[in-house]
This record gives C-alpha cells, structure tokens and sequence, in this order.
C-alpha cells in the first residue's frame, strides 16, 4: 500500500516560519552621534566623552593598530557584503543619558523608560522582574542600573562599565584583556579600540549574588554600530547568574554589533551567563538586518571553578559567535548550551571551544540548529585537549532540525587531543520536521503554526532547561513567535 | 618569488616527455595551472592544517624512470603475500614487472596503462580535471579531481595500472602493487591508476603501496575508480611504505545508479601520508561504505580525508575511520558529507573513534556535515579515548597478562574495520601491523 | 436521523493509484462498527482520509459527518469537531512533554467548543484520573510524546488520549496490532468504557481477535477498495474461520 511520501514544499514552510519582528519600532529622542568614521582621533573623543584615564586610552589605541594590520576572518559559511568601517559612527548616545550619566532611576529620561517598558523590560525594582536587577544599554551607553544598592550592601558591583572604570579602575585594569586580548582576532580588537559601554560585575569571595543580573541592549540610532565590553569577575567560591537580552529597530540598513564579554571564574567560583539574542534578523529577503559578530570567552582560571553559557540566538541577519571556555583550573568545568535558529535568509555560524588544560577538566557541549526557510546554520566547534589536562573528559550533542527544501544544516566539529587520558565522544544527527508529526499534531486538534513551535520547542527543550526560570518561558515564546504565521 | 618560480621549472622539466603523446601541451598546463593554484600546499590552509607540504616542495625530487643508478627490479624481493593473488600487475620503480601477462581473459582486462595513450583516453589521463578551472561549489562533482595533487599527477605522471570489468563479469582478487627501493637520489613516483566496472559487473581489487628508503621519497598516486549502473567494486588499499617516503594519494569513486562501494584504507605506513577518499554519488541508489584502519607507531602519521558527495535522490554513505596509537603517531580524520539541494532521502553516516596507547600519540578529527536539503538522515559521531581499565581488568583477573589483555582489547577495537577486508592476505598484513603495535614502545606502559 | 459518518461512492487516489474504489460506508451516532479486510485493501487510507491527511487525494465521492461534508476540511479542524484517529504508528514527537502536547489539545478543542480551557491543575486532575483506569505508568505520561515508548505503550498512550478528547467518532486504525492480550485487554476495556449513545466508534483491523473484546453493532469486509459484505458481529468469526477470499468469494 503505498504511503504518501511527503516533503514540505517551500510555500508551506515560508508560511510557517514568516515572521514578524515585534521589537522594530524606533525611539524617538535627541541623540548625540560621532560623525561615521574610524580613526585616532575618533577613539581619543570616545575616551575623552567617557573620561577614562590614560592607560585605558593606551590601550584601545594599541588595539586600533593591531586591528589595522588585520584583514577581516572570512572562513565563516556566511555571506555578506563588504563592511565599510568608515561609513560606521562609533559612538552614538542619548543626549538626556549623557547630560549627567545615569544617577538615579527616577531621573531616566521618560522616553527612554516608555522604551523598556515596550520591550517589557521596566527600569523599576519591582513588579515582574522583581529579582532581576537590570543594567539597560541604549546605543552607547548605559541609562539605568536597577537594585544597584541592593546588591552593594553584599559587596557585589553591578554597574556599566563606563562607571566601573571610574568607581573600580583597579578591577578594570586588573582584569581587562586577561581573556579576550585586545590582540584576539579582527573583531574583538576593533571593540577593543572603540568600545563604548557595557556591564561590569564583581562578586567578591564567597558571596552568592542574591538575583539574576542581566543586561539589556538596545540599538536604536541609525548607520551606527554597537561595541559593547561586559566583564564578570566572580571571586572565590561565589556564584552569579547573568543574562542578556538585545533589540534592535527594523531598518533596511545592516547595522555591526561587535562585543566582547570576558568571565572570570576563580577558584570554587560559578558563572552561569545565559543569552537571548532578538536583534533584528532583517526581513523576508535578507534585506537589513544585525551583524553580529561577537567575542564570549570565559576563562575558569581556579580549582574547581564552572562556566557555563546557554544562548537562545533567533535574531541577527548574521550570527558570528564561539562562546568558549579556558579550563585552566583543574577540575573546572565548562558548558556551552545553544539554541539557535534561522529562518528567511538568516545565516548563523557558531559554536563554542572548549580548550582543556587542567587536570579532571571536564565539558559539555549541546548545541540545537534550526533552519527554516532559506535559513543556513553552521555549528563549528573545538574541543582541544592539551597534553598536561590528564583525565579530560568531553561529551558533545549537536543536533540539526530542517524545516524545508531550501534550509541548510552543516557541523563542522574540530577535536584535536593531546593527552591520551582523555575521553571525548561526539555525537551529531540531522532531522527534519516530518509531515507525519504534523499530522498527528493537527489531528489532535493543534493548528500547523502552533504544532511547529511545539516541535521546535521541544527539540531545544535540553537547552532551554539551563535557562533562568524566568526567562525559558520568554526564550520558549520567542522560538514560538519566530516560526509563527500570525502578527506578533 | 623566485624561488616558486625555480620550483616550477624543476617540475616543468620532470613532465615526461613521450614521443606521440597527444596530451603533451596538456600535460605542461597542468603543472602551470598546480603552481597558478598556489603549488604545494601549506598548513594555512585549512585542508592542509596537518600536512604542510611546503618541505615536499623544496625538494628536488627526480622521477625514478630519469634515475640513471636505477636497480633494475627483481621478483624475488616481493613479498610472500604478494603471491596469494592469482591476478596481479606489479611495478617497480613504477617500471612494469608484468606488463602484457593478464590483458582482456573473460572480459577482464588488467593491465598498465599504456605509456602513451590513444587521444580519446583523456579521461583516464587526468585532464577532465586538470582542464577544469577551480573555484566550483563543493558540491560541484568534479571536486575531487580539482585537488591540487591530482592535477600535478596528470601532468606528471609516467605509470600506473589500468583494470576494466566487462559487463556482469565477476572478477578478482586482483592486485594492483607498487614497490619503491632507495635509489640514492630523491625520487618521486606519480602512478595513475583506472579501474572501469561495466554496468551489473563485480570486482575485488586491492591496491597496495610498498617500499622503503632512507633518501627523501615521494609517492604521488591518483586512482579513480568508475562504476556502472549496478556494478559492485571491494576496494582495499594497503600503505605500506616506510622510513622517509612520503605518501600522498587519493582514490576517487565515481557511481552510477544502484552501483556500490566497499572501500578500505589501511594505513600501515611508518612514514607520513596524507589520502583522500571520495564518492561521488551521482545517481539514485548508489550506495558507499568507507573505512579506515591507521595503526601508527613510532612518529608514523596518516591524514586521512573523506568527502562523499550525495547529488542524487536515495543514496547512501556510511563511514568508518578506526585508529590505533601508540608512541608518537598522529592520527587526522576530516571526513565531510556534502548533501546537495534536492538529495532528498540520503542516508549519510561518518564516524570516527581514536584509541590513544601513548602519552605522545595525537588525533585530530573533523567529522564535517554539510546539508543542503532537509529530508536526508545524517549522523556523525567520533570518539576518543584509551582502553576500558574495567575491560583491562577483567581479563587480568581471568588470568591474563597485562600485554594479552592490552593485545586482545586493541584487536577487537580493529576488528570491526579489519575482518570487512574481502582478501585473506590483507587481513594478513594488518595482523602484522597489530604486532607491530604490541611491539612499539609504549605499548602497555 | 441521519448517520453521524456517512461516506458514499468515495475514491481515493494515493499518488496517483486508485485506493479507495467506491466505499460506501455508514457509522450511526452510538453504534461501533468494525472494517475488517486483508492487507492492501485500504484499510488505513480509510482511516487517514477520514482524519484528512494530505497527500489522499478524493477523486469522487463524499465524507459526511455529524451531516456535513468535511471533504475540504483541515485535519485540525476535524479534530476540533470531535474525529479521533488511534495511529497505527503512533508518532514520536522529542522533547515534548505528554502531558503538555495534551493540555495544547484539549484546549484547542475546548476553545472550538466555546468552553473555557482548563488550567494546570484541572487538567492535571483529569489526566491522573484517566492514566489509572488505563493502568498506564504515570511516568509514562511526564515523558515526550512516544519517544522511547514500546509498541504496546505506543498504543496505550493513543487510548489515554482518546480518553482524555472525548471525542464523537474514534477511528481506531489496527491499535491491536503489535500488542500482546494483556495490552489487548487493557486497550478493549478503555474503548468499552468510553462506548455511550453520544460516541461512535470504528474499528479498523487486520483480526478479529480484537473483536473478542471490544464487540462491534456491525462488521464490514473491505476488500480493494471497496465494502464487499456487511453483517453483524458473527461475520468476524467466519471470516476468521474462512479468510478473506473465500468470504468475499460468496459475495461476488
């Protein structure tokens, strides 16, 4: 008896995975914008603005040569045409932010607050978000740090980085550039020069950080990009869990975002940083759309220390990130969870590394593809065991799930071990959304759109279980709302 | 500059030159076009991260056949094993040692290939490839003839082995051998091998690579392998080649509908090689296996690379790549399952697994995926890792010694590559080979 | 009064083969009818076309249900009117949880029906309460939809969803097979609880053993493509007796 063989052709699967992006609105308010441009001259005004001391300025201008003599990484599978960094403005601010800095939450400019408030984020310490403390980023700057005080009565600093530099410049200095070097790669060292502001937070020892932290970016101005620099030192034996959020306005635009975020895990210390990137993937046909190409390294440098990233990446036209792992204390542990899925004509090339060079140094890599559409998904990965990291052990999951004829998968694991003590097992299938499972879906009574999300949910239910509590269920409607038919 | 320009001259020269050879100007393109291509490979080179062959380049290796102290081959050298097969080509040197002996028996024809070739046998002679231009997608099917070693053997290449099965014949175990000696000069050999299965025919085919030397060697050899709608090939390739002889080679498997592969690498080498394993599955129910068994001792390395090409409906492609390591071996597997758009039901499976013996020893794997349509089945694996201590235990306390157990645990994890090998003999050497683990250094340290 | 399904003169072609070659077919509100036929006689498109998967294409004839033609109809929007299909392979969906797949659907039955959707809790009550009576292992009910599940757990969980819609007509698509007579046993008595003058049942299968438990108002043989012979219960016990051709032999 023959069974319908059944593929989803393309017009159903670009009925399924159309989507709206519900953060596209622009804010309309006065803001202050370098003229486009990168030069010596640019960063020294960038310093200038930001008042930092001498050695920060050395820095990001010792960075800037670096990144002159560098050519831009091409070995990514994703397309795009030639970035003019000079048609970029660097730095980009509103004016009501900058006027005094960020002093007290009652003092944010209402347009700026009314904007959160849309992306549900509200700058006030109660209501749903009452045990996330928020630091809000609007194009170059930090507006508003939410339970700041709350959270210095335990000795934790929780600020933008701007001020960290000034409140803390011994931590800042100490730390800086221990991770991601401003040497690291062409991104990570055009950051380093022009980096604007970020999140900055120290646990000190010991100390379990009462709340979620959790930065939110927002990009707002146009043709400029954004660079922002988050540090998290946890001292010893201390815990915190971080999260960023991002959103951008719908343009037709391409417009760059090159961050670099460092941890720094000491001794017995846990860094848990959990990400939910939404900027805007641009539209049907790939026109518009954030580049973003991005910097994440933890370094676990004590005995015993854990990092661990879990990312939920939906939006971007193009993703560009490996946030990876130094396990150079023995006995410490990395773990790298991620969700991320592609529909239209996004492209997303990421991964992490795991670089093995302590002693029992162990790590976890689970990694969930989604490609919808003309949507191509690269997992790229590296799992290095150094000859001293003796009883390494690593255990990696990358699954891929398609969802049309025109959808691209691709895995391109590098494992590269050195010590014979080590044990690595690594495991990778493809799948698609079959017409089978639709059908049973539906013929319980759930509707196509919502049957896929479910599908979709469910394939990346192992990595949206690491999430914070209060952010699976967002990161849950995100996946739901980006394959869904209707208006978001 | 000068120096690349020097290197391209010297091999400029080493183009065999043959009097009626219709490819003559084809053959110097070719080597033009592997230099414009940017010459010997470097390990900037993504494909070439392991196998810098910058070194091969800066040395002035000489064909054999233009070695005037060449030592004329003698059959008593062989080994014993070569004389299990019936059917058999051999060369020395890459000078044949039985030229005429099997031509056309039954509608078989085993062969060399003809020093100088009719002008229709383009084909067989390289330059399909070697007159493609690169910079074609990677799905494109003629890939694997673009790689930069594969167009230098169309321009230089002098020897080599010609084997066609007519149709529904049964043929083989055939053998296909090539055995170097030290000549005192460093000597290369680019043989070029053409194994032809008409529609519905089987073979057995074994390809051996053989010799040793203290003088810099190279060993360049490019086979291509061509099946008709149905055909069935068992293709087991055995390195043998040992001290400073470097192996570089590729065997490239093109199918028609339904027709299927069972290929075997076995990398017994001491010295260093590089190989590329390819299928090109361009018509529906076409069906591969590749497998591969390194058992590297001393400073041996084996750079092993797949690529099977999926560009029809319903195809399948399993691979198995095994490696054993003791010493100082270095073990690399970069395997990659192209699925182009529209390979709807391709059934693709790539695993590597790495048994470390050795503080020293070293893998490097990259099991790559790349898909282009969405309803295919696809899954990749690789593991790494020593012998189970629990394993170890077990059998120590069945009162076994400490070497037996390493010896009988290493056999087992070989095995699963090794008892697939359709020749007796073969199964053979790569017992030997096992020995010659237990016997290296670090085993069971 | 009309029947609640009703289908006439319909043919169906699977990629361009004709399966179905002119079935007639009439199931009464309150009646379990039972579609016994031989392997390749279109037993399980019967069973898909009534759900109305794509890919069986209806080149002539009609579905009626409840007096509507539902030939056009989504499989979803069946669904929500009350047509329930037991799958012969019950589908495995990773990594979504059992009891949420249920809760989605049942609310959006519920929502069709203008009732208001049940919370956690209620629907949780519900669910312990429907998983004893069918002696399914809770644990069973907390892990995604059939992934891992035996064969026979497989079928199990397509009852407890049954149970737990409440539909009006249950088309049950060889649920016996592949089940060993306790199963059987268990999976009979769910039906058998469920069986009320508001539900209907059709029971398509390869056996009559089924038939043992859950016993039918009617029995039709289906054989290519078409309803040969009808009759009462005691026509499953001479097909048994019989096979296939001989019974449709007399018919001819």
């Amino acid at each position: 008896m023959p069974e319908p063989q059944r593929t989803l052709g393309a017009a159903e699967v670009e009925q399924l995975v159309e989507r709206e992006y519900a953060y596209g609105f622009v804010t309309d308010i006065e803001t202050e914008v370098v003229p486009p441009g990168l030069s010596e001259d640019v960063i020294r005004l960038i310093s200038e603005k930001k008042e930092e001391p001498q050695w920060l300025l050395d820095w990001r201008l010792k960075a800037y040569g670096m990144w002159q003599g560098m050519t831009e990484p091409n070995w990514a599978k994703v397309s795009y045409p030639q970035i003019d960094y000079d048609a970029i403005s660097y730095y980009a601010a509103p004016k009501s932010a900058v006027a005094d800095g960020p002093k007290s939450l009652d003092d944010i400019d209402p347009e700026l607050r009314r904007t959160y408030e849309k992306l549900g984020i509200p700058l006030v310490e109660q209501q749903r978000l009452a045990g996330v403390a928020v630091d809000a980023v609007f194009d170059s700057v930090s507006v508003a740090t939410t339970f700041k005080e709350k959270l210095a009565e335990l000795g934790v600093i929780f600020c933008s980085f701007s001020e960290a530099v000034k409140e803390h410049p011994e931590l800042v200095r100490k730390y800086l550039g221990t991770v991601v070097p401003h040497t690291d790669n062409f991104f990570a060292s055009l950051n380093s020069a022009v980096f604007s502001d970020g999140s900055f937070v120290y646990v000190p020892k010991g100390v379990r950080c009462p709340m979620e932290l959790s930065t939110y970016f927002r990009i707002n101005a146009s043709e400029t990009g954004q660079f922002e620099r988050t540090l998290i030192i946890a001292d010893e034996g201390s815990y915190v869990s971080y999260l960023e959020g991002c959103t951008a306005p719908m343009r037709d635009e391409n417009q760059l975002h090159a961050a670099v975020v460092e941890l720094v895990a000491l001794e017995d210390a846990r860094i848990k940083y959990s990400t939910v990137q939404n900027w805007y993937p641009g539209d049907k046909n790939g026109v518009g759309g954030i580049y973003n190409f991005v910097t994440k390294r933890g370094k676990c440098a004590g005995a015993r220390s854990h990092i661990s990233w879990t990312q939920v990446e939906t939006g971007s036209a193009i993703t560009w990130k490996y946030p990876s792992c130094i396990l150079l204390g023995d006995d410490s542990i990395g773990e790298f969870y991620s969700v991320a899925l592609t529909a239209n004509r996004q492209q997303a090339d990421t991964g992490t590394k795991m670089i093995h060079i302590g002693r029992n140094t162990k790590s976890t890599i689970i990694s969930k593809g989604i490609s919808a559409g003309h949507g191509q998904n690269t997992y790229r990965g590296q799992v290095k065991v150094l000859p001293g990291a003796s009883n390494a052990r690593n255990f990696s999951q990358c699954d891929s799930l398609l969802i049309g004829p025109d959808s691209g998968a691709h895995t391109v694991p590098y494992i590269d071990v050195a010590n014979p003590e080590a044990q690595l097992e690594h495991e990778a299938s493809t799948s698609r959304i079959g017409e089978d499972q639709l059908f049973y879906c539906r013929q319980r009574g759930i509707d196509p759109e919502e049957a896929v999300s479910l599908i979709v949910n469910g394939f990346a239910r192992d990595v949206l279980s690491e999430l914070p509590m209060e952010f699976a269920v967002e990161a849950q409607k995100l996946l739901g709302v980006s394959l869904e038919g209707a208006v978001g | 500059m000068r120096e690349t320009a020097a290197v391209e001259a010297h091999y400029r020269d080493e183009i065999p030159v043959r009097q009626g050879d219709p490819f003559a100007v084809r053959r110097a393109e070719a080597v033009g076009e592997f230099f414009r291509a940017g010459g010997f490979p470097t390990a900037t080179l993504e494909d070439w991260r392991f196998s810098d062959l910058d070194a091969l380049g800066r040395t002035a290796y000489r064909r054999y056949s233009d070695v005037p102290t060449l030592v004329p081959p003698k059959t008593d050298e062989l080994p014993e094993w070569v004389d299990d097969f019936g059917c058999r080509v051999l060369l020395s040197e890459g000078h044949p040692l039985n030229a005429e002996e099997f031509q056309n028996r039954n509608g078989l024809e085993v062969g060399n290939l003809p020093p100088v070739p009719a002008a229709d046998e383009q084909h067989d002679w390289g330059f399909v490839a070697a007159g493609a231009v690169p910079g074609g997608t990677e799905a494109d099917l003629d890939a694997p003839l673009r790689h930069p070693l594969e167009i230098l053997n169309a321009g230089l290449f002098g020897c080599g082995f010609r084997v066609r099965v007519g149709r529904s014949q049964d043929a083989g175990p055939i053998l296909l051998y090539s055995l170097r000696h030290d000549v005192g000069h460093p000597a290369m050999l680019h043989p070029r091998s053409v194994i032809e299965l008409a529609p519905g025919s089987r073979l057995t085919v074994v390809e051996a690579h053989d010799g040793a030397s203290e003088t810099a060697g190279w060993t360049n050899p490019s086979t291509l392998c061509r099946l008709g709608e149905n055909a069935e090939l068992r293709y087991v390739r055995v390195e043998l080649e040992s001290g400073n002889i470097a192996h570089t080679g590729r065997v490239t498997f093109q199918l028609a509908r339904n027709a299927r592969v069972h290929s075997t690498v076995l990398s017994l080498t001491g010295g260093k090689s590089r190989t590329d394993t390819a299928a090109i599955l361009s018509e529906e129910g076409a069906e591969v296996d590749l497998e591969g068994l390194f058992l590297g001792v001393n400073a041996a390395k084996a750079d092993q690379h797949t690529l099977a090409i999926h560009a029809a409906r319903h195809t399948t492609s399993r691979q198995l790549f095994k490696n054993v390591l003791s010493d100082e071996a270095v073990a690399v597997f970069d395997g990659k399952v192209v699925v182009a758009p529209g390979a709807i039901g391709t059934d693709a499976s790539q695993a590597n697994r790495n048994l470390l013996l050795s503080q020293k020893a070293a893998v490097h794997t990259r099991p790559r995926l790349e898909i282009n349509a969405d309803d295919v089945k696809c899954a990749h694996g690789a593991a790494i890792g020593r012998l189970d201590e629990d394993a170890l235990f077990y059998l120590r306390s069945r009162g076994l010694g400490r070497m037996d157990s390493h010896e009988i645990l290493v056999r087992g994890f070989a095995g699963e590559v090794v008892e697939k090998v359709p020749v007796a003999a073969v199964r053979g050497l790569a017992r030997d080979g096992l020995t010659r683990v237990r016997e290296s250094r670090s085993f069971a340290a | 009064m009309t029947p609640l399904l009703e289908i006439s003169g319909l043919h169906v072609e699977v990629e361009g083969r004709e399966i179905l070659r002119g079935l007639d077919l009439e199931v009464p509100l309150g009646e379990t009818h039972a579609v016994m036929g031989p392997n390749g006689s279109g037993k399980s498109t019967l069973a898909h076309v009534i759900a109305g998967r794509e890919g069986y294409e209806i080149t002539g004839g009609v579905i009626r249900y409840g007096g509507e033609d539902v030939s056009e109809l989504e499989p979803e929007e069946r669904a929500r009117k009350g047509v329930f299909l037991a799958f012969q392979y019950p589908v495995e969906i990773p990594g979504v949880n059992n009891t949420y797949f249920l809760k989605a659907a049942i609310n959006e039955i519920r929502k069709h029906r203008d009732q208001p959707e049940l919370d956690a809790v209620d629907f949780l009550s519900l669910m312990r309460d429907r998983v004893k009576l069918l002696d399914f292992d809770e644990d069973l009910i907390r892990r995604p939809v059939n992934e891992g599940f035996s064969g026979g757990e497989k079928k199990r969980n397509e009852i407890l969803q049954m149970t737990v819609l409440e539909p009006t007509l249950a088309v049950l698509d060889e649920t016996d097979s592949g089940l060993d007579i306790d199963a059987l046993r268990i999976v009979a008595e769910g039906v058998n609880r469920m069986r009320s003058p508001e539900r209907s049942f059709l029971v398509i299968t390869h056996y009559q053993r089924l038939l043992n438990h859950i016993v039918p108002d009617r029995v039709h043989v289906l054989q290519d493509g078409r309803i040969v012979e009808s009759g009462g219960s005691d026509l499953a016990l001479r097909l048994e007796a019989e096979g296939y051709t001989k019974a449709a032999a007399v018919t001819a």
